[in-house]
């Protein structure tokens, strides 16, 4: 096994490198000159055009530039903003948690819902639960979270008034940033007002970012607890005389849990796409959002970086998946 | 009774006919289809259906809501837009781009990621461990993120977004072709096809691609949903198509600001995505049970 496991992380490698080598020259792709997009309107003069060519390493062939980039992501330097001036590496360990945190909440609520509601439709096959749930599960998974958003929006913010419609915090708290994470910093500062207007502020936008998340899951949980039913183990354990609450829940959804972990590892991609719609909606201010206005504003470092840590936490994720996979898969156990 | 199994049942069908069966006799499959239908005739038919230009702007029905509620314009069956222009007609003229682009960007990876899948699984090698590291790379990028990074370099618009949702959605293609022409490629009849001096692209499409064909056919379905999805949503990051297109993602970014005071604007090109998308998933759905050979058993 730990051969497997070694394989598996050493591929992690040709991976990020990869995702390096892919956002370097797509970005080396756009058109415009990164000097003079810096420069703006004011123009630059050739001596300082050449000077400021040398010190970006543009003047050296295109090979090296990227040995050189390498080097320096393998040093933890991935340049820095263009328009704030502050490392990129520090912008994004600001932001990060605020989309971990929404990201948390929001896989919490899809696991919570989705495991039972699944469990319940594959025990209930055919009759009129089922067909609702297979029935929402689909919904969900066809729906355009943008609109959803704005959707929920409109009910919950616009009409009912009961939630706010962006951010993280009312302006009125003031509480020091520790951990990062909104609901936890609120507690650590003892303010419950704080406490449960940050959690007012995450509903929506956690709701949103749970809803493919919880289709996916549903679906696959149902699919998994029908395969599992059928099998002959099942039925020794049904002709045992055992309880049906421990057939279902002791036998069956054990063994069914296990590609359902697997999905629920595999939604981080999801959530990360869904992160950058929901962010911009909501004015959530995470990385998703900070991303996209480094699009929009062309500011190429920021958007090389961020998309190398978004992607390189996806395949982190990813491999973490498939290592657990194996350790609790005990079919997988068992062959060293 | 002599108990029928379903192999007999099919025995005298054709393989397309067995297929057709199957999704025939799957309702919602088949409600799927008719919807799609539907939207295709009416956007293909969409210059005779409106009675209004869906660029016309007229000042003096700003705003007004759709059918059923106070102060319905007649004429405006769903209401207008902040500018006057009938959203009925943009609706519907909003379809035309999303559908059109949708089976373009689908046959673009279909046909990209068939060719270079095949590849992979006839020349193998380290042309196929190359292709399939890239692919992997491709897939761990989430993909609005890349899809965004290539309309950002090649600048916002309508065909460039089409472009980067298409290349987000080729490594899928890739992957099932090389698959499906690996597992073909050990079969005996395409040895017998070798043997009789078939080889290269001849063998590829006269003899193993009509034998792959289903579990492409499955993922194009899905990709259809996706492909609509993610142009929407480009769309209403305003990195898609761009006013006054009446694209159904842009009409959504467009309409944003006016969830307050007019929020028909914002509900019906939503409910005109997720109605697109749902029905095709239910189709796709719906075509992997039916080309499926394990649902028999």
């Amino acid at each position: 096994m730990s051969q497997l496991l070694l394989r598996r992380l050493l591929l992690i490698v040709p991976g990020v490198l990869g995702i390096t080598a892919l956002t370097f020259f797509l970005i080396r792709l756009a058109p415009g000159d990164p000097i003079l997009l810096l420069a703006g309107e004011r123009g630059v003069s050739a001596e300082r055009y050449a000077e400021l060519q040398h010190q970006f390493g543009f003047d050296q062939p295109l090979f090296i530039q990227f040995t050189d980039y390498l080097w320096q992501v393998l040093n933890g330097d991935l340049g820095t903003s263009v328009v704030t001036q502050t490392p990129v590496l520090e912008e994004f360990g600001k932001l990060f948690p605020a989309t971990l945190e929404l990201a948390v909440i929001a896989m919490i609520i899809a696991t919570l819902i989705a495991i039972p509601a699944g469990v319940l439709a594959a025990v209930k096959r055919n009759t009129l639960i089922d067909h609702c749930v297979t029935a929402i599960s689909l919904v969900g998974y066809s729906m355009p979270i943008f609109w959803w958003a704005l959707l929920l929006i409109l009910l919950f913010s616009v009409n009912l008034g009961w939630m706010p419609v962006a951010g993280r915090l009312n302006f009125i708290y003031d509480i020091q940033s520790v951990t990062g994470f909104m609901l936890i910093d609120t507690l650590l500062a003892g303010d419950q007002d704080a406490f449960l207007d940050a959690l007012h502020h995450l509903v929506l936008p956690a709701i949103v970012l749970a809803t493919i998340p919880l289709a996916v899951i549903t679906r696959m949980t149902r699919s998994s607890m029908l395969e599992v039913l059928k099998q002959d183990y099942i039925r020794t354990a049904r002709a045992k005389g055992l309880s049906e609450y421990s057939v279902i829940f002791k036998h069956a959804l054990r063994n069914a849990l296990i590609p359902v972990i697997t999905v629920i590892g595999l939604q981080i991609s999801i959530l990360m796409t869904g992160a950058i719609l929901t962010e911009t909606i909501f004015s959530w201010p995470g990385i998703g959002k900070w991303i996209l206005e480094a699009v929009y504003r062309r500011d190429y470092p920021v958007v090389q970086g961020g998309v190398l840590l978004m992607a390189g936490l996806v395949i982190l994720v990813n491999t973490t998946v498939d290592l657990l996979y194996v350790v609790i898969n005990p079919a997988l156990r068992k062959q060293k | 009774m002599k108990k029928i199994s379903p192999s007999e049942v099919f025995a005298d069908l054709t393989p397309r006919q067995e297929v057709w069966y199957k999704l025939r006799s799957n309702r919602s499959a088949m409600m799927a289809l008719c919807v799609l239908l539907l939207l295709i005739t009416a956007a293909v038919l969409a210059p005779l259906i409106v009675s209004h230009d869906p660029y016309e702007q007229l000042t003096d029905t700003l705003l007004a809501p759709p059918y059923p509620a106070d102060g319905n314009r007649p004429g405006f069956l769903l209401g207008t837009d902040d500018l006057g222009r009938d959203i009925f007609s943009r609706l519907l003229y909003g379809a035309r781009y999303s559908l059109f682009l949708g089976f373009a960007i689908v046959l673009f990876s279909l046909v990209s990621g068939v060719m270079i899948g095949s590849i992979a699984g006839i020349k193998r090698g380290l042309t196929e461990t190359l292709i399939l590291r890239l692919m992997d790379i491709m897939l761990a990028v989430p993909t609005i993120l890349l899809a965004i990074v290539i309309v950002a370099i090649l600048g916002a618009s309508l065909v460039n977004a089409a472009l980067a949702v298409s290349v987000v959605l080729l490594p899928h293609f890739v992957r099932i072709t090389r698959a499906a022409v690996i597992s073909e490629m050990s079969k005996e009849y395409v040895l017998a096809s070798q043997l009789d001096g078939s080889k290269g692209w001849r063998l590829f499409f006269r003899t193993i691609l009509p034998n792959i064909s289903a579990p492409l056919i499955v993922q194009a379905t899905l990709s259809f949903s996706n492909a609509i999805l993610d142009i929407a949503a480009l769309g209403f990051l305003g990195l898609g198509a761009q006013p006054p297109i009446p694209e159904w993602g842009s009409l959504l970014s467009s309409s944003r600001e006016l969830i307050e005071v007019a929020p028909w604007t914002v509900t019906l090109p939503g409910l005109a995505i997720l109605i697109t998308v749902l029905a095709s998933n239910l189709l796709g759905d719906g075509l992997r049970d039916a080309l499926d050979p394990k649902v028999d058993a």
